[in-house]
C-alpha cells in the first residue's frame, strides 16, 4: 500500500516537474554578495550569471559577446570603447535599460571624489565614461589595457534601484526569487528577456549543498537534476547511468614554493622539486586520468595564449633531481611543509602523492591541513608557509590570470618577483594588435616555467551530470553555470 | 560461569584483540601504510588485501590497523587528562564542601549540560586541528564526569567515622583524601574510565569524521569513514570496515566497565 | 526555587565566560571573515570595502564596546558572512534541529522504554539477554556512521526516502517528515540503547522492593503491578536520563546535520566557526545556552508533577 502511494505520490512529483519545469542545481557554497558589484567569489558569478548582464557577456567558447550592449567598437589606440545599446532590454522590474543606468553602473565600479569605486580595475584604468547620446556610452581608459575588454561583462543595474543587495535587478534570462542562506536561491524565467527564444524551464533552484557526497546521493535519488563540478572519482561513483559531460575546467592546479623562503629562493631546489613531481602519476591516480598536465600558469583551454610544449621542460628524472638538490647543498634532501586547505580533497590528495614522491628524492614533507579561512589568511595574506597547494579558476581574460605574478600585485603570494617578467606582461597588455599580445602572453609562461616558479600540475577536468531527461547543456571555460539553454524532453 | 562476569570476560577478550592487533602494528603491517599503489586500487576483499584496497591502492587492513594506535592513544591520553583533572577538582570539592564546592559544581553542571560534542568541536575550531588539540578537547569534555563521581564519593566517606577520627588525630587532609577515602573511590572511578575510553574513542571518530580531529596522511579510523563515505557505492568494505572496528574498541571497554561495576554490586 | 535560581545564575555566568573566550579566540585566531567571504578573486577595493563595512578595522576597545552593548541589550547583531541578522537565520534554522530533537526523542521513549520493561520484566531470561545485547551494540555504533549506512540502504538502495536535502514543513509535511526519518533515527539508535538500559536497571531495582514483592506474593498480576506501581516509580531516574539524553542529541544532530546536510543549527555553528563570523557563532552559543536551560526548566517540572513530594532543592 505505501509502495503505491508512493508510486502516485513519484508520478505527481515528476509530472508537475515537466508542468511547470523546474530545474535543482547543486552548489557548493552561498553567495558571498547578491549584488553583482560587490560579489567577488566565483560561486556566486557560477548562479547570477544567469540574473545579470553587462554591456557584453562571455559565451561558452571564452570570447565575449555583446549582450546589453548591441555593438561594441575599440579605437585604434586602444584607449576608447564605445558601445551601442541594444533596444528593448528590459529590466527585472519592467523598466527598459537606458543610459543613465550604464553610467550609473560603470559609475558606481569607478568610484569618485566622494566615494571608492567597487572595482580596483576600473578605478585604475578608466578616465572617463559619457554618455554620448542617449543610446550610445564612450568609456575612456586613462592606461592602455588592451584586456580590459572582458570587464564589460560586468552587470548593468538600474539606477533606480535603492537596494541591489536585498531586491538584486537585472538584465540576465532569469530573475531573482529569494535566497535562503544556507539553503537555496531560487531564480525563475523573466519573460521579457530580449532574446524571446530564451530561456526554456520555468525555474531554478540553486541547491546548496557542501558536502559532495550528499550532493550525489541527492542527485541519485532525483531530487537534484544537475551536479556541475564532479571529479573524476566522484562521477566514477555514478557509473553510467546518467548522462555525464566532462571538459577542462580552465583551472591551473598548483603546488607554490615560497620564494622568499629558503631553500625555495634557490632555482635549483625548485628545479628539482619540479623533476621529482611526477603529474602524469597524480593525474591518474586523483583525478582517474581525467586532467590536463600543465608546464605553466595558464592552461590549454585558453587555446590562444597559451604556450605549448612547456609541460615537458622538467620531465619527472630522479637523477636529475637529486644532481641539482646536491648542486644546491641538499644531497641527502630536506624537511619542509605543505600547508593544504582541508576543505579540499581533491588538494589533501595530491598532497599525500607529491610527499610519496619527494620521499624518493629525499625531500621529507609533512602535510599541514589547515581550515580555509586560515589558509587565506597565513598563506594568501600573510604568506606564512613552504610549500602549498591551491587550485586557480579560470578568468577569460589571461592578463587577470597572469598578473599574479607580477611584482606589485597585493596577493602575489608567490613572492615572485621578476623584472623581466612584470615588463613582458605590461607590455602584452599594451599590444592591440592580438598576434603580438599573444606571444607576449606566451612568453610571460615561459619565463614563469624556466623559473620553476611553481610546480604547474594539471587542469583537472570537471565533470557535470545531469538528470537523463535534461537537455541543452553548454560548457563554459569559466565558473558559470548558464541555465538559459537548458530543456527537458 | 556467572552471568555477571561474562561482561568481564567478553570486554577483556574484545579489549585484548585490539590491543593486541595496535601492538603487533607498531612492528609490522601487512603492506605500507602510505605507499601509494596505482594498479590495485579499490580493489575488493581478497587473500593478499584481506580488507581491499582504497582510492590509493592501500591496504586497508594496514590502515586500519595503523588506526588502532591513534585510537588507543587518544582514549588513554583523553581519559588520562580526564581523570587526573577531573577526580583532583571532584575531590577537592567534595572533601572540602562548602562555597568552593557550590562554584565548582555548578560550572561542571553547566559544562555537563552542554552537548560535550559541541564543546569539543568549538575548542578544535578556534584552537587548531589535529592530534594534540583533539586529545587535549575530548579531555576536557570528560572532565565533568570524573569531578562529579569523585565528588560524590568523597562526599559519602568524608563524614564516615574513622575519617573523622584520623582528621582529630591531626592527619593531613592531603593524606587523608589520598590515603584514606581515595581508594574506596577507585573503584567507580575506573568504570567511568572504561567508559570514558569508550567515549572518547567515538568523540575522536565523529570529530575526524567532520574534518576537524586527526589529519591526513595519520590514518584514523572516523576519517576514514569520511573520506570512504564518497566510494560507498564502489567499494562499500572501506566504508564498513572502520565503522565496525570503532564498534569492537566501544563495546569492548563498555563490557569491560559494566563488568567491573558488576564485580562491584557483587561484593557488596 | 532557589536551588533553580542558582542553576540559573551558573549556567548565565558560563555563557558569558564562554562568550567572552569565543571573542577573544576569534581575536587571536587566524581567519579574516571578510577575506573568507569574497575569497581568492576578490580584488582589492571590494576586500577593503568589506572590511571597513564589518568594523574589522575598527581598534580593539571600540569592538569589545560593540560586544557588550550588544549583550546588554540581546541584539545578536548581524553576521558577517551572509549580512543578515543572526536571529533570523537561527529562527529559520531551529524548526529542523526541533523537528529531529522530538522526532528523535519520540523514538527514543516509544522504543526505548517499553523495551527496557520488556527486558526487565524477562530479567536474565533470553529476551533480556538479546535485548541487552543489541542495546550495547546500539551504544557502540558511531551515529554518523549508521547515518552513512541508514542512508545508503533506504535512500539509495530502496529509493524509500530522499537522501540528503530538507522539506519543510511548511511545503509539504509528508515530505518533511521523510527527509527527517533517518537522521532521528540514527540521532537516536545510541540513546534508546542507553534508555534501555537505565529503564531495565531501574524498573529491576523497584522489583526488587517490598511492596513489589508484597503484591506478587498476594497473587497480584504481574502485569497490573509493573503498569500501575512500578512504573510511576521507575520514572524519576529514567526522566534524569531523559535530561542527559537531550544533550545527547543535540550533540548527535550536529554531526548527523553533516551527514544528511540538513539546515540546523549544527551546520551553522560548524559553518560560522569556519567562516570566522563572530556575531553568528556568539549568537548561536547564547541560544544553545537558552535552550538548555529551558530543558532543564521542563525537566524539573516533569519531576514535580511525577511526584509532588519531590522539592526541587532535595
Amino acid at each position: 500500500m505505501r509502495k503505491i502511494l508512493l508510486i502516485i505520490m513519484l508520478s505527481i512529483i515528476s509530472l508537475t516537474s515537466l508542468l511547470s519545469q523546474k530545474i535543482v542545481v547543486a552548489v557548493m557554497q552561498d553567495p558571498d554578495f547578491l549584488d553583482p558589484h560587490r560579489a567577488a567569489a566565483s560561486g556566486t558569478y557560477e548562479m547570477m550569471f544567469n540574473v545579470f548582464e553587462g554591456l557584453l557577456k562571455p559565451d561558452s567558447n571564452g570570447s565575449v559577446v555583446p549582450a546589453v550592449a548591441e555593438s561594441y567598437h575599440i579605437s585604434e589606440d586602444g584607449l576608447t570603447y564605445t558601445f551601442t545599446l541594444r533596444s528593448g532590454v528590459k529590466f527585472h522590474n519592467g523598466f527598459e535599460v537606458t543610459v543613465d543606468d550604464v553610467l550609473y553602473s560603470l559609475n558606481r565600479l569607478k568610484g569618485n571624489n566622494q566615494e571608492r569605486g567597487l572595482s580596483s580595475d576600473f578605478e585604475k584604468f578608466v578616465s572617463k565614461i559619457e554618455a554620448v547620446d542617449e543610446k550610445t556610452i564612450k568609456v575612456e581608459l586613462s592606461t592602455l589595457n588592451t584586456d580590459f575588454l572582458e570587464k564589460f561583462i560586468i552587470a548593468i543595474i538600474p539606477a533606480n534601484n535603492d537596494n541591489h543587495e536585498v531586491n538584486p535587478i537585472g538584465t540576465g534570462p532569469f530573475k531573482f526569487v529569494k535566497y535562503q542562506p544556507g539553503q537555496r536561491l531560487v531564480i525563475e524565467k523573466f519573460d521579457e528577456y530580449w532574446n524571446p527564444e530564451l530561456p526554456i524551464v520555468d525555474e531554478v533552484e540553486f541547491r546548496i549543498i557542501p558536502d559532495n557526497q550528499a550532493a550525489i546521493m541527492s542527485f541519485m535519488a532525483g531530487d537534484v537534476q544537475i551536479l556541475p563540478r564532479l571529479d573524476a572519482i566522484q562521477a566514477m561513483v555514478l557509473g553510467n547511468r546518467f548522462n555525464l559531460i566532462t571538459a577542462e575546467q580552465n583551472m591551473v592546479q598548483l603546488m607554490a614554493m615560497n620564494h622568499a623562503v629558503s631553500p625555495f629562493d634557490d632555482i635549483r631546489v625548485r628545479r628539482a622539486i619540479n623533476h621529482a613531481v611526477d603529474k602524469d602519476e597524480i593525474i591518474e591516480i586523483v583525478a582517474g586520468g581525467y586532467g590536463t598536465k600543465l608546464g605553466s600558469n595558464m592552461s590549454p583551454i585558453m587555446s590562444m595564449y597559451h604556450q605549448e610544449g612547456l609541460e615537458d621542460y622538467y620531465e619527472t628524472s630522479l637523477v636529475r633531481s637529486r644532481q641539482l638538490l646536491s648542486e644546491a647543498g641538499y644531497p641527502d634532501g630536506f624537511s619542509t611543509k605543505i600547508t593544504v586547505p582541508s576543505n579540499y580533497q581533491f588538494h589533501i590528495d595530491t598532497a599525500q602523492i607529491i610527499v610519496e614522491q619527494l620521499k624518493r628524492v629525499g625531500i621529507e614533507a609533512e602535510i599541514e591541513l589547515v581550515e580555509w579561512s586560515v589558509w587565506l589568511d597565513k598563506v594568501y595574506t600573510s604568506r606564512e608557509y613552504e610549500m602549498t597547494i591551491i587550485g586557480l579558476t579560470g578568468k577569460l581574460s589571461a592578463y587577470d590570470i597572469l598578473r599574479r605574478y607580477v611584482s606589485d600585485y597585493p596577493r602575489n603570494f608567490y613572492n615572485y618577483f621578476n623584472i623581466e617578467y612584470d615588463r613582458v606582461v605590461k607590455m602584452a597588455i599594451e599590444k592591440t594588435d592580438i598576434e603580438e599580445k599573444a606571444s607576449l602572453f606566451k612568453q610571460a609562461q615561459i619565463i614563469l616555467t624556466e623559473d620553476a616558479a611553481a610546480v604547474y600540475i594539471m587542469d583537472p577536468n570537471f565533470f557535470v551530470a545531469l538528470a537523463p531527461n535534461l537537455f541543452g547543456y553548454k560548457v563554459y571555460p569559466l565558473y558559470v553555470q548558464d541555465m538559459s539553454t537548458l530543456y527537458y524532453r | 560461569m556467572d552471568k555477571r562476569s561474562i561482561n568481564l570476560r567478553i570486554g577483556i577478550v574484545l579489549i585484548s584483540l585490539l590491543f593486541s592487533m595496535m601492538i603487533v602494528s607498531l612492528f609490522y603491517t601487512p603492506f605500507s601504510v602510505t605507499e601509494i599503489n596505482r594498479e590495485e586500487r579499490f580493489s575488493p576483499p581478497s587473500v593478499r588485501h584481506l580488507l581491499g584496497t582504497d582510492n590509493f591502492g592501500r591496504d586497508v587492513l594496514s590502515r586500519i590497523m595503523k588506526a588502532s594506535q591513534t585510537a588507543f592513544f587518544v582514549g588513554l591520553v583523553a581519559v588520562s587528562i580526564g581523570t587526573l583533572f577531573g577526580v583532583t577538582i571532584g575531590a577537592v570539592s567534595g572533601y572540602f564542601g562548602g562555597i568552593v564546592d557550590e562554584i565548582i559544581m555548578r560550572f561542571i553542571d553547566a559544562m555537563m549540560a552542554f552537548p560535550s560534542i559541541l564543546l569539543a568541536l568549538m575548542f578544535v575550531s578556534v584552537f587548531g586541528v589535529g592530534l594534540r588539540n583533539t586529545i587535549v578537547a575530548i579531555g576536557i569534555m570528560s572532565i565533568p564526569s570524573f569531578a562529579r563521581i569523585t565528588r560524590s564519593g568523597f562526599v559519602q566517606y568524608k563524614e564516615l567515622d574513622y575519617v573523622r577520627s584520623a582528621k582529630v588525630r591531626g592527619v593531613s587532609n592531603l593524606r587523608i583524601m589520598l590515603r584514606h577515602i581515595l581508594p574506596n573511590v577507585l573503584s567507580p572511578i575506573v568504570v567511568a574510565a572504561s567508559m570514558g575510553f569508550s567515549n572518547a574513542v567515538l568523540a575522536e571518530a565523529a570529530l575526524s569524521y567532520l574534518g576537524l580531529g586527526i589529519q591526513p596522511p595519520n590514518p584514523s579510523w572516523g576519517r576514514m569513514l569520511s573520506e570512504s563515505q564518497v566510494f560507498i557505492t564502489v567499494s562499500p568494505w572501506y566504508a564498513i570496515a572502520p565503522g565496525i572496528f570503532i564498534t569492537l574498541l566501544v563495546l569492548g571497554f563498555n563490557f569491560l566497565g559494566d563488568g567491573i561495576r558488576d564485580m562491584r554490586e557483587k561484593r557488596k | 526555587m532557589y536551588v533553580y535560581l542558582k542553576k540559573l545564575f551558573a549556567m548565565i555566568l558560563t555563557v558569558l565566560l564562554v562568550s567572552l573566550i569565543a571573542f577573544v579566540a576569534f581575536e587571536v585566531i587566524p581567519g579574516n571573515p571578510a577575506l573568507s567571504r569574497l575569497g581568492v578573486d576578490a580584488e582589492e577595493s571590494q576586500f577593503e570595502a568589506l572590511s571597513a563595512e564589518l568594523g574589522l578595522n575598527d581598534p580593539l576597545g571600540e569592538r569589545l564596546s560593540r560586544w557588550f552593548k550588544g549583550l546588554l541589550t540581546g541584539d545578536l547583531g548581524t553576521s558577517m558572512r551572509y549580512s543578515v541578522p543572526v536571529s533570523d537565520l537561527i529562527l529559520d534554522r531551529i524548526p529542523v534541529t526541533l523537528s529531529l530533537a522530538l522526532m528523535a526523542m519520540m523514538f527514543i521513549t516509544l522504543v526505548g522504554i517499553p523495551l527496557g520493561i520488556v527486558s526487565a520484566k524477562y530479567g536474565h531470561r533470553l529476551p533480556d539477554i538479546l535485548i541487552s545485547m543489541i542495546s550495547q551494540i546500539g551504544m557502540a555504533i558511531p551515529s554518523f556512521w549508521s547515518g552513512i549506512i541508514l542512508m545508503y540502504i533506504f535512500g539509495i538502495v530502496l529509493r524509500w526516502v530522499s537522501p540528503g536535502g530538507y522539506v519543510p514543513w511548511s511545503e509539504d509535511a509528508v515530505g518533511a517528515f521523510k527527509s527527517l526519518l533517518l537522521p532521528a533515527i540514527a540521532i537516536a539508535l545510541p540513546s534508546i540503547a542507553s534508555i534501555i538500559r537505565y529503564t531495565r536497571n531501574s524498573v529491576m531495582d523497584q522489583m526488587k522492593s517490598d511492596y513489589v514483592q508484597l503484591a506478587l506474593s498476594k497473587g497480584l498480576n504481574i502485569n497490573s503491578v509493573l503498569y500501575k506501581h512500578v512504573l510511576k516509580n521507575s520514572l524519576i531516574p529514567i526522566v534524569t536520563v531523559l535530561g542527559m539524553i537531550a544533550a545527547n542529541i543535540l550533540g548527535g544532530s550536529i554531526v548527523i546535520e553533516q551527514v544528511f546536510t540538513l539546515p540546523g543549527l549544527g551546520r551553522l555553528l560548524i559553518n560560522a566557526i569556519s567562516t570566522r563570523d563572530l556575531p553568528l557563532v556568539q549568537g548561536m552559543v547564547l541560544y544553545i545556552a537558552f535552550i538548555i536551560v529551558i530543558i532543564n526548566f521542563l525537566i524539573d517540572i516533569v519531576y514535580t508533577v511525577i511526584d509532588p513530594r519531590i522539592r526541587l532543592g532535595a
